[in-house]
């Protein structure tokens, strides 16, 4: 009796964690279930490659190591943009438009 | 020679997709839409990796509840997501890990990411291929060191140097310096160097590239300290090797380089404002170096007074040895750049690449090519999507290799666009003897069934050529049908009313391809409005 007991109880707990797992995999946002997903020209309209600055010599970094309080760049479509140099720690300051 | 770590590289290594460092490098730095998230999202679907593009609304909350790895737009460029905790996130940003608290991340992240998930059929396109050349190109690498090094060991043992203390110690320093100095001319020429990077990030500034890329790197900004450094140690290394003679001048001239050393920290603390952890490891090895002439001896200061007559035997040592650092560093400095072509090379191939996968300018192009009337009615041999708004006519000759080539594309074409365009066929052929294949694969194309008539066209190409009509045999194809000889002279009269003779000629739309484009340019434009 007991160990019947002690086995089904075993087979619940287990039961239950293999939910709660499924529940927090499920619970991810997943590219599987992105319901508004950009369509491939909005895609092109999303833009990186270069206006984000690291220590000496970029554009949003001082030379005493802080950010400096607004910043200008062109992006890689040449258009121009102006932003606040945000510094997002690890030592990078950021140009957020 | 592998570049810095892409954003496509780190991403593969994170999603442990098969792939070679060589080629996912230069498919990132060479393709036209590197920029974008389209681009990263394009090349992902290459690797077979399924993905999809969203703005997350809700940034504070949903940010731990995506699935890592991902891609996040974040202070107007791609930072790829590792792992994110309520306080702290983890992220690769051109090649190099950062950790930031979240809510600092999140203010500079705009909300969008791409989401990827790999399965067991994402690979790199042609990877064996690729892994083969790179195991060889390192196979080569392997071998040249090595042959190097047994002439350096052989040497060593064989002019019993083991058995001065100084030398030894000497020539290991030399060698470290050599190593070191190569990690900073690879640094300089902004190819990758995992050993580099971990060296350079012991430090808080988490790489070394400020300080080597700014003005100080370069001796009257032509040439660079770590090509002087890696001349002036392999020379070193030479010279204690294959002459020990001139140790008293290695000496001499060990002392000249210690008021670079004072120069050089100044530098790195007063005008960078950054520590460069590799030239400080170069510095303290001249010290070393300092040190260890002293200690054993081989700065005699009575050989320096000697100096005075220009033409003692040490004053030639001096001038040779002299020059052997001169041609040493100079011939480094002029070779740094060709080694770095494939560096400018890819720039300017993205750079073509780029303009030439705008639609504004492949248009503009496109209209001033010939145009040829071309309808649905003009062939019955289609593949892909006959709705689709790109409309391939292709008139080929089922014997001409090029057009073998050119279907090897076209079927790669639809492939990657997933059969989102049209592509039809005008069969023309070099004599009328050969006629009678234009006809067996008009026959296949009319059998109805789309996929047995893209194999046949396939295999013909591929292997059935050789074979010519004895390959039609065995497929069993219904030679009868009276649409067979109609459609055979809708070609022929198609080539009449076009006057193309040219085989492969593919238009697109009408339009003849330009001769700048090639049929895989063609995927960005399924889209198009023509």
């Amino acid at each position: 009796m007991i160990n019947r007991l002690y086995i089904s109880d075993l087979y619940l707990i287990i039961t239950i964690q293999i939910l709660c797992f499924m529940k927090k995999v499920l619970k991810k946002i997943r590219f599987r279930n992105v319901s508004e997903n950009f369509s491939d020209s909005e895609m092109k309209h999303i833009i990186g490659g270069g206006y984000i600055g690291t220590g000496y010599g970029s554009s949003c970094y001082s030379s005493s190591g802080s950010c400096h309080s607004s910043c200008a760049f062109i992006d890689t479509l040449g258009n121009p943009h102006s932003g606040t140099c945000t510094d997002v720690g690890s030592n990078i300051c950021a140009c957020v438009s | 020679m592998k570049k810095t770590g892409t954003t496509l590289v780190a991403f593969l290594n994170l999603l442990g997709v098969k792939h070679t460092q060589s080629f996912s490098g230069q498919y990132f730095n060479e393709h036209p839409h590197k920029y974008n998230l389209f681009g990263l999202s394009k090349m992902l679907a290459d690797y077979g990796i399924e993905n999809a593009a969203t703005r997350i609304s809700d940034k504070e909350n949903d940010i731990t509840e995506i699935q890592t790895p991902f891609i996040a737009h974040f202070g107007g460029d791609f930072a790829i997501v590792d792992t994110v905790e309520p306080d702290k996130i983890s992220y690769i940003w051109r090649g190099i890990r950062h950790s930031s608290p979240t809510a600092k991340f999140i203010e500079a992240w705009s909300g969008v990411v791409l989401l990827a998930e790999s399965s067991g059929k994402s690979i790199e396109p042609d990877y064996r291929e690729h892994r083969k050349a790179e195991q060889i190109s390192l196979l080569k690498k392997t071998a040249f060191i090595s042959a190097l090094s047994m002439i350096a060991v052989i040497t060593y043992i064989n002019q019993s140097l083991y058995a001065d203390g100084g030398i030894s110690i000497l020539l290991a320093i030399n060698l470290a310096g050599m190593y070191i100095s190569w990690l900073l001319l690879l640094k300089q020429m902004k190819v990758q160097s995992r050993y580099a990077d971990k060296i350079c990030s012991l430090f808080k500034q988490k790489d070394c590239n400020n300080v080597l890329e700014s003005e100080g790197a370069r001796l009257f900004g032509i040439i660079g300290w770590s090509e002087i450094g890696f001349g002036y140690f392999s020379v070193n290394v030479l010279l204690l090797l294959f002459s020990p003679a001139p140790i008293t001048i290695i000496a001499l001239i060990n002392i000249f380089t210690l008021p670079f050393t004072l120069w050089s920290v100044w530098y790195q603390h007063s005008k960078a404002g950054q520590w460069c952890v590799l030239c400080l490891i170069v510095l303290a090895l001249l010290w070393a170096m300092f040190t260890a002439n002293i200690l054993f001896g081989y700065l005699p200061l009575a050989e320096f007074f000697r100096l005075n007559s220009p033409f003692s035997t040490f004053s030639f040592q001096f001038a040779i040895t002299a020059s052997c650092y001169c041609i040493a560093m100079l011939g480094i400095n002029m070779l740094v750049p060709k080694l770095n072509t494939e560096e400018t090379v890819q720039l300017l191939k993205q750079s073509i690449n780029s303009i030439k996968a705008d639609e504004d300018v492949f248009t503009a192009i496109l209209k001033k090519q010939p145009f040829y009337e071309t309808g649905d009615c003009d062939s019955v041999i289609r593949f892909g999507n006959s709705n689709s708004k790109l409309q391939l006519t292709i008139l080929s000759n089922p014997y001409c290799s090029p057009c073998a080539a050119m279907h090897k594309d076209i079927e790669a074409l639809l492939t990657k666009v997933n059969n989102d365009i049209s592509v039809q066929y005008i069969l023309s052929s070099f004599n009328e003897n050969l006629n009678s294949t234009n006809r067996y694969l008009i026959a296949a194309c009319l059998s109805d069934n789309t996929a047995f008539a893209r194999q046949i066209f396939r295999d013909w190409f591929e292997k059935g050529k050789a074979l010519k009509d004895a390959y039609f045999k065995k497929l069993s194809l219904n030679m009868d049908n009276p649409e067979i000889e109609i459609e055979f002279r809708k070609h022929e009269s198609w080539k009449d009313k076009t006057q193309i003779r040219a085989t492969p000629t593919v238009l697109v739309n009408g339009y003849q391809l330009p001769e700048n484009y090639k049929i895989e340019d063609l995927r960005y434009f399924t889209d198009l409005d023509l």
